[in-house]
């Protein structure tokens, strides 16, 4: 087989959690960027911005944010 | 008194490996034949099963435990299959040699080349024809039952051979059934302990050996099929017997159903024998007379019992779950055909390949072939073979990305996995110069789909000369620049893969190698590995009333490599990346130059595997780092240098964030803070040595 792929796989289906930005809070550290697992964080103009086609909701980027800038909420 | 309950037929497997009080089981983890081992850890572990269970660190090494245990004289047992079986391959053929009796569960996976864990025969044909019994079953009672038989049969003075339970994998190995557990005393009146003859033993009359002169090969040989042959009459005695005891046979050789008036059979093997049973009933109440006959014992072949069943019928159709490549059909078939040779009036063959990879085969397909096989009767024809396709929808939800990554994001990996932020931090510095060669892990089956840089599938025990081999290439066809990285899990680095990686090392391979170290073999569910840490709990080294988790401490990787004189060695935490960056910066720059290899070991929090939230993941990482029990190092050149230096943190405030820890004494953690205190002071001491005495 050969093979060369051009995509990153749909899970944003397995989420249960949904980081949320606090922007007055934000550092723009980083590290969520760094951390995420999926590389679903990118850096935006007004901090971190959340891919939620790849983000599983593990909770990482909330849990080692040093300004408690992201938080974990329920989706609806 | 016998109980009943509802069990996997893996857990079955272990139930009849308990009741046949078996002395010495050697394990090694591969799916999916796995938790028949972890269910007898967890028997011993809780006192209900004497045994010595030895953790071996290749399927090649357990099989070779394995003829030493029953050679000194044991009950043993064994599991494996696909790849494991394979590597297995020479101590397999050792066996026989040695006429020791054991017995190995193969549930039953397709042989790469193309990779699954789905279940087909292709493992276990190439070793067929060895010399071991092979029993093929249907159903997770008959495997435990099986069990019992095949000590009772293959410990016979008239037998003394290996033997195989072939079960399918997840078909059996992971589906339910109502199964019902014998009565241990019962058991023991039906199986005596194994007494044999001559045993290696300075004490025994005479000692086994595989050593033969030439001249004695061909007879020996004969000898041996002779054995082997007069073995299946012992094999269907076995079966009556239990039958009468247990009220349970299987037919011995061959199970047959609705054979008395067929003027068609299907032939099959293995669980989707249920399925063609299905469709036998179905098509016989249109009217079309056919039958069916289960080969259970595969080795020895039973030719004359198959031809006297097969009579007077038109056509036999035989499914296959494995193609012989080359000969235009498949095991069963030709087995078939070189029985019914020479048979007067024998009937037509037919030959169908089916659930490859472990497709499945239902009773829809079943009625097809039951229908052309009785055409065939009717046409008087053979036929070639036919492959049974199904149409299926490939799902693989991609979501396409512009641009190059050298890894995209999305993976199949848990939520919160440390393996993946070690892999994306890597990737970041590497780039897209890079080739990655993994070994079986959870690297390949979850960030393979994802990555963007070329990569392969290492086998298990060979990743850094598959490395060897394409930086070597690379040499000799000019091309500058490329990294050849491996990234290997703790089994696929300190247990199975060292001796490659030693041979690299000692050979100053200029590879890369990452080590992501979940201490344990997390892609087959969390086992010990020569990496796990003292009192760990997995599921090879369960706590119980008789274990307390895992004994021993684990491997020291920076000596073994150290004391190779590998010139750039490292370890790493996920919660300190840019030292984990800096450190592939070095890596990188080593191997351009044409030195090597590099060795980075990161220690990687599995949320899975340890047992805590999967938010933790750095913050575990973090912890141990602070608790001293990992040590963030470098020895560059020979110069060893502790790069982070934390104010200490008690081990307890590490371990109790783990629930593979929650069972750990007050003497416990003292002990594994004394253990961490210690290697503490031996790496400050070893940071003030200047260079280390290998380096010179």
């Amino acid at each position: 087989m050969y093979g060369k792929l051009q995509g990153g796989l749909y899970v944003g289906d397995w989420r249960v959690l949904t980081p949320k930005l606090l922007e007055e809070r934000c550092k723009k550290c980083w590290l969520c960027v760094e951390y995420c697992p999926e590389g679903a964080v990118s850096k935006g103009e007004k901090g971190p911005v959340f891919d939620l086609r790849f983000c599983k909701g593990c909770g990482i980027c909330a849990h080692e944010c040093p300004a408690r800038a992201i938080q974990m909420v329920r989706e609806v | 008194m016998p109980t009943q309950d509802v069990m996997t037929g893996n857990k079955a497997v272990a139930h009849g490996v308990r009741l046949s009080r078996v002395q010495v089981i050697p394990i090694y983890p591969i799916t999916p034949q796995t938790s028949i081992v972890e269910h007898i850890a967890k028997f011993i572990a809780d006192g209900e099963m004497d045994a010595e269970y030895i953790h071996a660190e290749s399927e090649h090494s357990a099989m070779a435990a394995a003829i030493g245990a029953s050679l000194a004289g044991a009950r043993v047992f064994t599991s494996t299959c696909s790849q494991g079986l394979a590597y297995m391959h020479e101590c397999v053929a050792q066996a026989t040699a040695y006429r020791t009796p054991i017995l190995m569960a193969v549930v039953n996976r397709t042989l790469g080349w193309y990779w699954s864990t789905g279940p087909d025969y292709s493992d276990m044909m190439p070793e067929m024809n060895l010399g071991w019994i092979v029993v093929s079953v249907e159903s997770n009672q008959e495997a435990l039952d099986t069990v019992i038989q095949l000590y009772r049969a293959i410990e016979d003075p008239r037998v003394m051979l290996p033997a195989m339970l072939s079960l399918d994998g997840f078909y059996l190995s992971f589906s339910s059934e109502r199964v019902e557990i014998p009565d241990q005393e019962e058991v023991d009146e039906f199986l005596p302990p194994y007494r044999p003859r001559y045993r290696l033993d300075p004490e025994s009359d005479a000692w086994p050996t595989a050593l033969l002169a030439r001249p004695l090969h061909t007879r020996y040989r004969m000898v041996y099929e002779e054995v082997m042959r007069d073995s299946l009459h012992i094999l269907e005695e076995v079966d009556g017997e239990f039958g009468k005891r247990f009220g349970r046979s299987y037919g011995g050789a061959l199970d047959t159903y609705r054979v008395e008036d067929a003027e068609a059979l299907l032939v099959t093997m293995g669980s989707m024998t249920t399925a063609a049973r299905r469709a036998v009933d179905a098509v016989r109440k249109s009217g079309v007379k056919v039958g069916l006959v289960r080969v259970r014992v595969l080795r020895p072949f039973p030719s004359e019992e198959l031809k006297r069943i097969v009579e007077g019928v038109g056509a036999v159709g035989v499914v296959d779950r494995v193609v012989l490549h080359g000969t235009g059909c498949g095991n069963l078939c030709m087995d078939v055909k070189s029985a019914l040779y020479g048979m007067d009036g024998r009937p037509r063959v037919v030959n169908f390949v089916a659930g490859m990879g472990g497709q499945d085969v239902s009773v829809e397909d079943f009625v097809g072939m039951a229908k052309k096989t009785f055409r065939a009767a009717w046409e008087d024809v053979d036929s070639d073979v036919e492959y049974v396709l199904r149409e299926e929808e490939l799902v693989r939800r991609t979501v396409r990305l512009k641009g190059r990554y050298t890894i995209y994001p999305g993976s199949l990996g848990c939520a919160g996995c440390g393996a993946s932020i070690i892999l994306r931090n890597i990737l970041k510095v590497l780039g897209e110069e890079t080739i990655l060669v993994i070994p079986p892990s959870c690297a390949i089956v979850n960030y393979s789909d994802v990555l963007g840089v070329p990569y392969m599938l290492a086998n298990y025990a060979s990743t850094a000369s598959f490395q060897t081999g394409i930086i070597r290439a690379h040499r000799v066809l000019g091309r500058k620049g490329v990294k050849v990285v491996a990234f290997s899990g703790d089994g696929g680095t300190v247990d199975i893969g060292l001796q490659a990686l030693s041979a690299a090392a000692e050979r100053g391979e200029p590879i890369i190698w990452v080590c992501y170290d979940n201490e344990a073999y997390m892609n087959t569910g969390v086992q010990r590995s020569g990496s796990t840490p003292a009192y760990a709990w997995t599921t090879s080294t369960p706590v119980g009333r008789v274990w307390r988790g895992k004994a021993g401490v684990r491997k020291n990787m920076v000596l073994i490599m150290a004391a190779h004189g590998v010139p750039y060695i490292a370890t790493a935490s996920i919660a300190y990346l840019k030292d984990l960056r800096r450190k592939v910066e070095k890596a990188v720059e080593l191997v351009e130059e044409g030195v090597g290899p590099a060795y980075i070991h990161v220690q990687q929090p599995c949320p899975t595997g340890w047992g805590f939230p999967p938010e933790r993941t750095v913050e575990v990482a973090r912890l141990a780092v602070q608790s001293r029990m990992w040590v963030v190092l470098e020895v560059d050149d020979g110069r060893l240098r502790v790069n982070v230096k934390p104010r200490k943190v008690p081990v307890r405030d590490y371990l109790m964030t783990q629930r593979r820890f929650r069972h750990l004494t007050d003497e416990e953690v003292e002990r594994l803070q004394r253990i961490a205190d210690a290697g503490w002071e031996t790496w400050m001491r070893l940071e003030t040595m200047g260079r280390l005495p290998w380096y010179t």
